[in-house]
C-alpha cells in the first residue's frame, strides 16, 4: 500500500525541473518571473490533471467515441 | 406606468401588457435605455450599447403588433446578449481588446431566433475575458459590479448579463455556462439562471471556451421568463455538431405550483465541501419548503462527486487552450494575465491526461444517470458563498481558506461535466443583504421537471420580488 501511495505521489507531483523542461519543449520561452508564476499556479493544479489515475476505469471508453450520422 | 416599474416587470408581465396594447415596445425600450444610462457606471454591464438600433426595432415591433403581426411573448422585450454571441454587423469582443474591432458577418443561431421572436437587442454584455473566469472581473473593459452592492463581484463569466438583468437595465439576458457561468452570477445577483441540457440550445456562432462543456442559456428574474426564452430558442441546429435532435416541449406547461409526489434527491457530498453557514441555512430551508409543497425529500450519495470538479476542470482547460492556442502564442501579452496563466497551464495537460479525464467523465455520467432511477430532481447549493468584494483572491469559510475560483465553481462544475440541466433560483438574503441561490438539476432533456420544481418554489416565496439598492 505504501509503495502505491509513493507511486501516486510521484505521478501527481510536478517538480520544477520537469516543469522547466516541459515549458521549453512547449515553446514557453518567457521571462523567469512569469515562468515562476506559472509554475506556482500549475503545481497546485497538477494533481487535478491526474485525478483519473487513481480511478478504476476498466472497460470505460472516453466520451469521444466517433458516432457517424445515421443518414 | 412609471419607468422604474416597467424596468422591473418580468417578460411575462410586459408581454401581457404589450398584447393588450396597454404599453408599447417603444415605451418599454425607452425606459430600459434610460435605466442603462443611469447605471453605466457604476455597473459596467455593457460593452456595446445599441440605442438607435433598439429604438428602431421597437418602432418596427410596435407597428407589427398594431397591425396584428404578434410574434409571441418575447415580441418587444428588451434583452441583452453576452458579448460572445455573434450578431451580424455588431462587434463581438469576447471581453478582450484584441477583438475590439471584430465584427462578425453572420448571426449566432440564438441571436437569430431571439430576433425572429421579436426580442429587442439593447446591446452586448460584459463578461470575464473569453468567458474564462467566475468572478466578472475584466481588465480590458472594466470590472462588472453587483447591483446589490457595487463593491462586490456579480460573478461570472456572464457578469454583465447578471448585473443588467438584476438591475432592470434589460428584462432578461442570455449567458453561457462552461463551469457555472450562468448559475454563479445568477445566484450572486438574485436571478433565475438556467443551464439547459448540453445540446438543447445551439452553440453555433458563439465564441468557444470548451467545446464539450459550453452551454448557452437564459438569465432572468423569474422562472416563467426562462421558460419563455427556452420556447423561443431551443431546438435542433444542424450547424452545431453537438445539437440534440430531440423534440422540444412547451416549457411554460411546467409552470405550476403542484409538485406533489416529485422525488427530490439531496446529495450529501456538496455539503461536505466548505459552505457558508448562512448559505447552507437558506438552501436547507428551500429544500424543506419543497417537502412542504408535496415533494418527497431523500438524502442520497453521489459517487465521484468530489472528483468530478477536477475531471471537469482538466477537460475545460485542455479544450480552452486548444481553442486559443494561436492567440496565446501570438498575443499572449495582451491577454488578461490571469486568463493567460490558465491558458498556458492547459499546455501542461497531456493527451493521455485528457483522455483519462474523458473516461472518468463517462463513468461519472453513468453514475449520474443511475441517481435518476430513484429521484426526479437533485437539490443543493448553487454557490457556497454570497458575493465577495471585487479583487478577492481567497475566502475563509470556517476553518478553511480557499481560492475564489474553485470555491465559486465547486457546486456547478459537476453539471457541466455530465451535461444535465440545472437551474438556480433565489432562496434568501444574507444578513448584509446579498442574494443566495439554490440549485435544482434534472436528468438529460428534462428541463420541464427542473422548471416545474423551480416554479413551485418561486411561487411559494417572495425572494424573486426583491430589488437591489440601485433600483432606488
Amino acid at each position: 500500500m505504501g509503495e502505491e501511495e509513493d507511486e501516486m505521489e510521484k505521478i501527481i507531483r510536478l517538480d520544477k525541473e520537469a516543469f522547466l523542461s516541459m515549458a521549453k519543449v512547449l515553446g514557453l520561452e518567457e521571462e523567469d518571473s512569469h515562468l515562476e508564476e506559472l509554475y506556482t499556479y500549475v503545481e497546485k493544479l497538477f494533481p487535478n490533471f491526474k485525478v483519473a489515475e487513481g480511478m478504476d476505469l476498466k472497460e470505460i471508453e472516453p466520451m469521444l467515441i466517433l458516432v457517424l450520422p445515421k443518414e | 406606468m412609471d419607468s422604474m416599474n416597467l424596468c422591473y416587470l418580468s417578460a411575462g408581465e410586459v408581454s401581457r401588457l404589450i398584447r393588450k396594447r396597454e404599453v408599447s415596445p417603444v415605451e418599454v425600450v425607452k425606459a430600459h435605455l434610460a435605466r442603462v444610462e443611469a447605471l453605466e457606471p457604476p455597473l459596467n454591464s455593457f460593452i456595446t450599447l445599441l440605442p438607435e438600433q433598439a429604438m428602431e426595432e421597437a418602432r418596427v415591433a410596435e407597428h407589427e403588433i398594431e397591425s396584428g403581426q404578434y410574434r409571441g411573448p418575447l415580441h418587444g422585450i428588451p434583452i441583452g446578449l453576452k458579448d460572445l454571441f455573434y450578431v451580424k454587423g455588431v462587434r463581438n469582443t469576447s471581453g478582450s481588446k484584441i477583438f475590439d474591432h471584430f465584427i462578425p458577418d453572420y448571426d449566432s443561431t440564438l441571436a437569430l431566433k431571439l430576433r425572429e421572436a421579436g426580442a429587442i437587442l439593447l446591446g452586448k454584455l460584459n463578461l470575464h475575458q473569453f468567458a474564462y473566469g467566475p468572478t466578472g472581473e475584466n481588465p480590458d473593459y472594466g470590472n462588472m459590479h453587483n447591483p446589490w452592492d457595487t463593491e462586490r463581484i456579480p460573478g461570472g463569466s456572464s457578469g454583465g448579463s447578471a448585473s443588467a438583468t438584476a438591475s432592470g437595465q434589460c428584462t432578461l439576458a442570455m449567458g453561457t455556462d462552461t463551469g457555472g457561468s450562468i448559475r454563479i452570477p445568477s445566484a450572486l445577483c438574485g436571478l433565475v439562471g438556467l443551464k439547459p441540457t448540453y445540446g438543447r440550445l445551439s452553440r453555433y456562432g458563439m465564441t468557444v471556451l470548451s467545446w464539450s462543456q459550453d452551454h448557452p442559456g437564459p438569465m432572468a428574474r423569474t422562472v416563467e421568463d426562462c421558460a419563455l426564452v427556452m420556447n423561443a430558442v431551443a431546438g435542433y441546429d444542424p450547424r452545431d455538431s453537438s445539437s440534440a435532435n430531440k423534440s422540444v416541449p412547451d416549457f411554460t406547461q411546467s409552470l405550476t405550483e403542484n409538485i406533489k409526489g416529485l422525488r427530490v434527491g439531496v446529495p450529501k457530498e456538496p455539503f461536505e465541501d466548505p459552505v457558508d453557514s448562512e448559505v447552507e441555512h437558506f438552501v436547507r430551508n428551500a429544500i424543506e419548503l419543497l417537502g412542504k409543497l408535496g415533494a418527497t425529500i431523500h438524502e442520497i450519495s453521489w459517487p465521484l462527486y468530489h472528483e468530478s470538479k477536477a475531471i471537469a476542470s482538466t477537460i475545460l482547460m485542455a479544450e480552452a487552450t486548444a481553442y486559443h492556442s494561436q492567440l496565446m502564442k501570438r498575443q499572449g501579452s495582451r491577454l488578461d494575465p490571469k486568463v493567460r496563466l490558465r491558458l498556458e497551464a492547459g499546455l501542461l495537460i497531456s493527451a493521455v491526461d485528457y483522455l483519462q479525464a474523458q473516461r472518468a467523465r463517462r463513468l461519472f455520467y453513468q453514475q449520474s444517470c443511475d441517481l435518476f432511477k430513484n429521484v426526479d430532481l437533485l437539490a443543493g447549493p448553487t454557490v457556497p458563498i454570497t458575493a465577495c468584494n471585487i479583487g478577492t483572491e481567497e475566502v475563509q469559510i470556517g476553518n478553511t481558506r480557499m481560492g475564489v475560483i474553485p470555491l465559486l465553481t465547486q457546486h456547478t462544475r459537476p453539471y457541466n461535466l455530465n451535461g444535465f440541466p440545472a437551474i438556480t433560483v433565489p432562496c434568501g438574503f444574507s444578513r448584509n443583504g446579498l442574494p443566495v441561490g439554490f440549485q435544482l438539476a434534472g436528468k438529460p432533456f428534462d428541463e420541464a421537471t427542473v422548471l416545474r420544481g423551480a416554479s413551485a418554489y418561486e411561487q411559494a416565496t417572495e425572494w424573486h420580488q426583491r430589488r437591489p439598492l440601485t433600483s432606488k
